[in-house]
């Protein structure tokens, strides 16, 4: 129970930006309501009106287009866990999102949700930053595409106008045999909210990495790419030195972003180890170096 | 189709467990509320009211979720079956004779979550891999069984024709 | 009933696994928990809790909330009665604060409403001036002199000793000397069902109080006490209870007492449920212990001499700390044998919340400690752990640091050794993954072994003693009832499983009554792992009263004497045709009603008294506990040693139950306690700063899911004890004591770095220690920082 809010339910997109643009800083939308639900119930008053997205079929659905793959912003964790256009072409989304707190979660958590919620933990968050995913944002006055990246602030701050609505995200196509890999540590198997996560896509010619898009969350103020790590890894022979030195590279930029802090002599390591192990995924050479489903 | 009423209250109508149930609601209500509190369906339980116990499973349009997690204006017009609903008239569903013959049952308050779970899985899936049950359970807290008996009775009764 | 001549078999159902006799309602979800229960014109309650953990109360403002439409009473403690304290032990806690608040769960005022959202409102609407107070936050400095006190009289709950043999002599001639210090963390019980009550006002002053209560007694007694009436006005039931675990004991004496102070107050029945914050914040925990070893070893590597201090955090009520650390006081060498022993164990005061009864009760803390040291000896002595601990275990004949030679009994530690050591492969992969630690690979196998000696029931601590009812109807079907309680580990089946095996019925023409005070004795409280023996051996005591007359009515009819009869397979049989059972027909159920038409009562009584215990106090020397059970845990793990994740892959835990009644619920319990245990190691920590809990709900308390749980190997080990009926001792506890220090020791074989201070989280196993936030800790820091509303309390 959830004490003085109150709740409309558009039927479309038109009327879910209507109501949006109406109640501004009052309106606070709500789709799975999994994180939005757990933030208001401990809350005396909110005064907030819910804008429920959750019939707008518009908001649903994933696609394969010209430029890359459209996944609604109510695709929930467990419809993109198991969508085999995900696994196939964005592999790190689909295993991002199968590793999100439980099967009940996963049911109900969107993609959009994540998105907005903008949690420095996310691991959906992590997988389209590292996929160089594209929000694509509405509101009445028009549409604009952002990337996932540019649009997370801060913690739990996005740049969504109080007018605005995340529609969905486009991935773009990457080069045939680029691939991609997502890697979450958490306290436990289930449940865990990730103290590090990554999310790395690679593209090789030969022997050689050509492209490296590296993102890493939990451990900087938000999730972001890695450049530094993705330029130490471009160019170089696809191997688990390669893979050790982008981890190495991500641990130098978190310290330089974050400082020394009490939880820097873990994250240090740990932080290389779970880019390195995401990193080699990526590369292709997971299975025996990973030791699957440990972390 | 939900209707706003006066002061903040909403008619939602929905199917529990095979029958066409209204109830007029508040915006800030749960599902969970709306089948403890209005429809004295206790068997659901609560337990942290944060989405993380699992003990409020029901199955809603075919997908298990915490009914604590869910607004009680967005069943509206869904399908839910809650542990009420599990056996029939012929008697217990092969879960719940698997859960008492194999021992799953301690103190019993994750239990409804959890069989509601389970029945979800074999909906979709009726023949799971002992993983899979595994990590269909997962979101369903249990601090008596150490959940290997639960998992048993699960893929004893998966082997059983419904 | 069969015709043919049956071979006798010692037991009739004993021992089998036996379908739970309240399982049916807990599957179908008619099984009815407090929270589920409702009075047709009840109110509902609710707390005002502290907003400080130290502070002085110096006003209460209620008129704001007494006029919140729908708010019909605001007590607060000038309003209670009768006593406004409570405590098993030591009377120091109060039902609500009068002058001072000593943790962040301390009541100030209670709201009795409509609904329970006005209750909220109205609890949001009480203003409370405080004078805030230095905060006493670690046990250890609560002991010194300079620290502020949390009671007026002195921050020493209590301080127990054991003195045996001469240890500084024994020192002075020692080979080798081992100093080390483990922790502990404070645990939350993590029962999945929230507290919750209903007290209904009853004529002449009294109440009836239903609700998820442990120990219904004891409640009884504080709800007397607190509205000032006789023990005969006060009924306590209990619902089906969603797990306790020790941990709905105090805490629901004063739910209840607040429940009933409002129904009273009101005359209607007054409901109250905790929120998962709410039962977080206020109730009591395992209590953390700092613990200091000392061992002096001989040249085999026998320990001469140990001295031990502990310290353990009471936090701000004693609650049952007296006895917690007396168990620890007894068993905290372990099962090995020194004929040295000196140990201080200590109970502080502190401003965290309180600590109690949990699973265990003061053992696993001990266990953590003293299995790990003796893990660490022997690899130091390059011998596998299982053969050093077979090389000191105790065998029949041994005297314990109390004084108290084992017998009476067989001392199976051995057997249980062998028994997880065999079918785990210990010695040789103890040997092996300790040789491969050298290679340069991230993910390292580990497998680790503890052990333990667990003294069953009560022991010294108090009387012990329990009650159970049978009565046979006229149609041959049986009631059974008792003071155990049931709190989901299955006393009721197992206590029925008793009077059946006796009565020789099945158990579908069995039925158990829920406890109630006011129809059955004080049978004082479910603790200990003490239900099975002591409940299970009075139903056995009350079936057999009603079964001999049972039997005199079948001599009668039959005309055989009543010795050569006996009751099984639902019917009269002859016993001594040879070693066979020769069949009659006389049903069970037609016997019952020729007595009931002869007139004969068909109920009785059945009342347990445990052996003998005794004890001095000033050197702890004394039969500590009438008899012990004895297990062996073993656990392998996979360490990952570039993140210090640790997954546990399988476990063997072997225990000596004395004779099982229920299989299928000896290895429920060994599977839960396993994986409770597990948590202890490796997750659970209950953190408190300067008196504030950092986290109350499970998205931050974690306990393990179903994919973290190894693969277990419950191993029963049935060695008959003459205390209890049937041989049965205890299981409960046993089952969770040890898993913990196993699991490390473990992590240990794998990476070659002892862990002294669980939870083993990742920052301790990739590096050896703990990271924690916190800035400079203590009573100082606390005195610059001003506290704020904690989540939970609204």
């Amino acid at each position: 129970m959830i004490r003085n809010v109150d709740i409309v339910r558009p039927r479309d997109l038109e009327q879910a930006l209507d109501m949006r643009a109406e109640l501004g800083e009052q309106g606070l939308p709500v789709a799975g309501g999994t994180d939005v639900i757990v933030e208001l119930r401990g809350q005396r008053i909110s005064g907030k009106t819910l804008v429920d997205l959750s019939r707008v079929e518009a908001l649903k659905g994933i696609t394969e287009g010209d430029d890359g793959i459209l996944v609604g912003a109510l695709t929930t964790h467990e419809e993109a866990s198991g969508s085999a256009l995900l696994l196939d072409r964005a592999t790190a989304l689909a295993q991002a999102c199968g590793e999100v707190g439980s099967l009940q979660i996963r049911n109900r958590g969107t993609l959009g949700g994540n998105v907005a919620n903008a949690s420095p933990c996310a691991d959906g968050l992590t997988a389209l930053i590292g996929l160089a995913g594209i929000a694509l944002v509405a509101s009445t006055t028009g549409e604009r595409e952002v990337s996932v990246e540019d649009l997370i602030e801060r913690p739990y701050r996005t740049g969504l106008g109080p007018d605005e609505i995340i529609v969905g995200f486009r991935i773009p196509r990457s080069a045939a045999g680029a691939r991609s890999h997502f890697v979450k540590l958490g306290r436990r198997d289930a449940l865990a909210i990730s103290r590090i996560n990554a999310a790395c896509l690679i593209e090789t010619d030969g022997a050689t990495v050509s492209a490296c898009q590296l993102a890493v969350g939990s451990v900087m103020p938000r999730t972001e790419r890695v450049r530094e790590a993705e330029a130490a890894v471009e160019g170089a022979p696809a191997s688990g030195e390669t893979a050790r030195l982008a981890g190495e590279a991500v641990s130098r930029r978190m310290i330089e972003m974050s400082g020394v802090r009490w939880s820097t002599p873990y994250k240090e390591p740990a932080v290389g180890a779970v880019v390195k192990r995401a990193v080699l995924g990526a590369m292709g050479l997971g299975d025996e170096t990973t030791g699957a489903g440990l972390i | 189709m939900s209707g706003k009423k006066d002061n903040g209250r909403y008619a939602v109508g929905l199917t529990v467990n095979g029958a066409r149930r209204d109830v007029v609601v508040q915006a800030g209500e749960t599902l969970l509320d709306l089948l403890r509190r209005h429809l004295r369906l206790t068997g659901t339980k609560c337990g942290c009211e944060v989405g993380e116990c699992g003990a409020c499973t029901v199955v809603l349009d075919g997908k298990a979720v915490n009914s604590c997690m869910v607004l009680a204006v967005q069943a509206d017009s869904c399908n839910v079956t809650t542990i009420e609903g599990l056996a029939d008239a012929d008697g217990l569903h092969p879960l719940q004779e698997a859960f008492l013959e194999v021992g799953a049952v301690q103190c019993g308050f994750c239990t409804p979550g959890m069989l509601m779970s389970a029945w979800a899985v074999l909906q979709e899936n009726p023949g799971p891999t002992r993983a899979e049950v595994t990590r269909a359970i997962a979101g369903n807290l249990c601090r008596c069984t150490g959940y290997q008996m639960v998992v048993d009775a699960i893929m004893q009764a998966a082997k059983k024709p419904d | 009933m069969s015709p043919k001549k049956r071979r006798f078999s010692r037991t009739w159902l004993l021992g089998r696994p036996e379908t739970r006799v309240d399982g049916l309602a807990k599957v179908t979800g008619e099984a009815r928990f407090a929270g589920d229960m409702d009075e047709s014109d009840q109110l509902y309650g609710a707390v005002l809790r502290s907003l400080h953990p130290h502070a002085r109360v110096l006003s209460v403002v209620t008129h704001e909330a007494v006029a919140v439409p729908g708010v019909v009473a605001v007590l607060t403690a000038d309003d209670i009665p009768g006593s406004p304290l409570v405590g098993g032990v030591i009377r120091d806690q109060p039902v609500l604060v009068t002058d001072r608040v000593r943790f962040l769960g301390d009541g100030i005022a209670l709201v009795a409403a409509e609904t329970e959202e006005a209750a909220q409102d109205a609890v949001e609407r009480i203003g409370v001036e405080y004078e805030t107070l230095p905060v006493v936050d670690d046990p250890r400095e609560a002991l010194e002199a300079e620290s502020p006190l949390v009671h007026d009289d002195g921050n020493e709950v209590v301080h127990h000793v054991v003195r045996h043999g001469d240890p500084d002599a024994a020192f002075a001639k020692a080979e080798s000397i081992y100093e080390r210090s483990f922790t502990t963390p404070r645990i939350e019980h993590s029962y999945i069902e929230p507290e919750a009550v209903i007290a209904r006002p009853v004529a002449g002053g009294g109440v009836e109080v239903i609700g998820s209560i442990q120990n219904l007694f004891s409640t009884r007694r504080a709800l007397a006490s607190v509205l000032g009436v006789a023990l005969n006005r006060v009924t306590v039931r209990h619902a089906v209870i969603g797990g306790s675990f020790g941990g709905k004991d105090d805490v629901m004496t004063i739910m209840a007492c607040r429940a009933a102070l409002l129904a009273r107050r009101c005359g209607r029945p007054v409901k109250m449920v905790n929120t998962r914050e709410e039962s977080m914040l206020e109730s009591y925990k395992r209590h953390p212990y700092f613990l200091d070893y000392r061992v002096g070893l001989d040249g085999e590597g026998n320990p001469v001499a140990m001295r031990i201090r502990a310290v353990a955090d009471a936090g701000a009520y004693a609650s049952t700390s007296p006895f917690v650390t007396y168990r620890s006081v007894v068993q905290a060498a372990g099962p090995y044998r020194c004929p040295n022993v000196w140990t201080d164990l200590y109970a502080a005061y502190t401003n965290n919340p309180y600590t109690g009864a949990m699973r265990g009760f003061g053992s696993p803390q001990v266990n953590f400690a003293v299995e790990g040291l003796v893990d660490e000896i022997a690899e130091d002595r390059g011998i596998d752990p299982l053969s050093y601990r077979l090389q000191l275990a105790y065998k029949e004949g041994d005297v314990t640091p109390t004084g108290q030679v084992l017998g009476g009994h067989v001392v199976s530690l051995p057997e249980v050794l062998n028994k997880v050591g065999e079918p785990s492969g210990f010695v040789d992969k103890w040997w092996r993954y300790r040789a491969a630690r050298s290679a340069p690979k991230a993910f390292r196998r580990g497998i680790g072994l503890a052990c333990s000696y667990r003294g069953v029931a009560l022991g010294a601590e108090g009387v012990d003693a329990a009650a159970a009812m049978v009565q046979v109807q006229s149609d041959g079907s049986v009631l059974v009832s008792s003071g155990i309680t049931d709190m989901g580990q299955g006393a009721q089946t197992a206590i029925s499983q008793c009077a059946a095996e006796v009565l020789g019925v099945r158990m579908d023409q069995v039925g158990f009554l829920d406890t109630d005070t006011s129809r059955i004795p004080d049978s004082g409280p479910t603790v200990a792992s003490r239900g099975t023996i002591m409940g299970g051996s009075a139903a056995a005591e009350a079936a057999r009263r009603v079964g001999r007359r049972m039997l005199d009515v079948a001599s009668e009819i039959t005309g055989y004497s009543a010795g050569d009869l006996i009751l099984r397979e639902g019917g009269v049989w002859r016993s001594r045709v040879g070693r066979r059972l020769q069949p009659l027909y006389l049903s069970f159920e037609e016997l019952a009603g020729e007595c009931f038409n002869r007139g004969r009562s068909l109920a009785a009584l059945g009342w347990f008294n445990a052996p003998p215990t005794s004890w001095k106090e000033d050197r702890g020397q004394g039969i500590a506990y009438f008899t012990y059970v004895y297990g062996a845990n073993v656990a392998e793990v996979v360490v990952d040693t570039e993140t210090g994740r640790v997954r546990v892959e399988e476990f063997w835990a072997a225990h000596d139950v004395g004779k099982a009644v229920n299989r299928q619920g000896v290895t429920g319990q060994i599977h839960g306690g396993v994986a409770m245990g597990m948590g202890y190691g490796l997750y659970e920590e209950f953190e408190v700063e300067e008196g504030k809990p950092k986290a109350l709900n499970f998205d931050e308390y974690l306990i393990a899911t179903a994919m973290d749980v190894p693969k277990m190997h419950a191993i029963v080990v049935e060695n008959p004890d003459p205390a209890g009926s049937f041989g049965q001792k205890s299981l409960g506890e046993p089952a969770n004591e040890i898993a913990a220090p196993a699991i490390v020791n473990a992590i240990a074989n794998a990476t070659g770095r002892r862990i002294r201070d669980i939870p083993a989280g990742l920052e301790r196993v990739l590096l050896g220690r703990k990271l924690t936030r916190s800035g400079p800790r203590g009573s100082e820091a606390a005195r610059e920082t001003s506290c704020k509303t904690g989540r939970g309390h609204t």
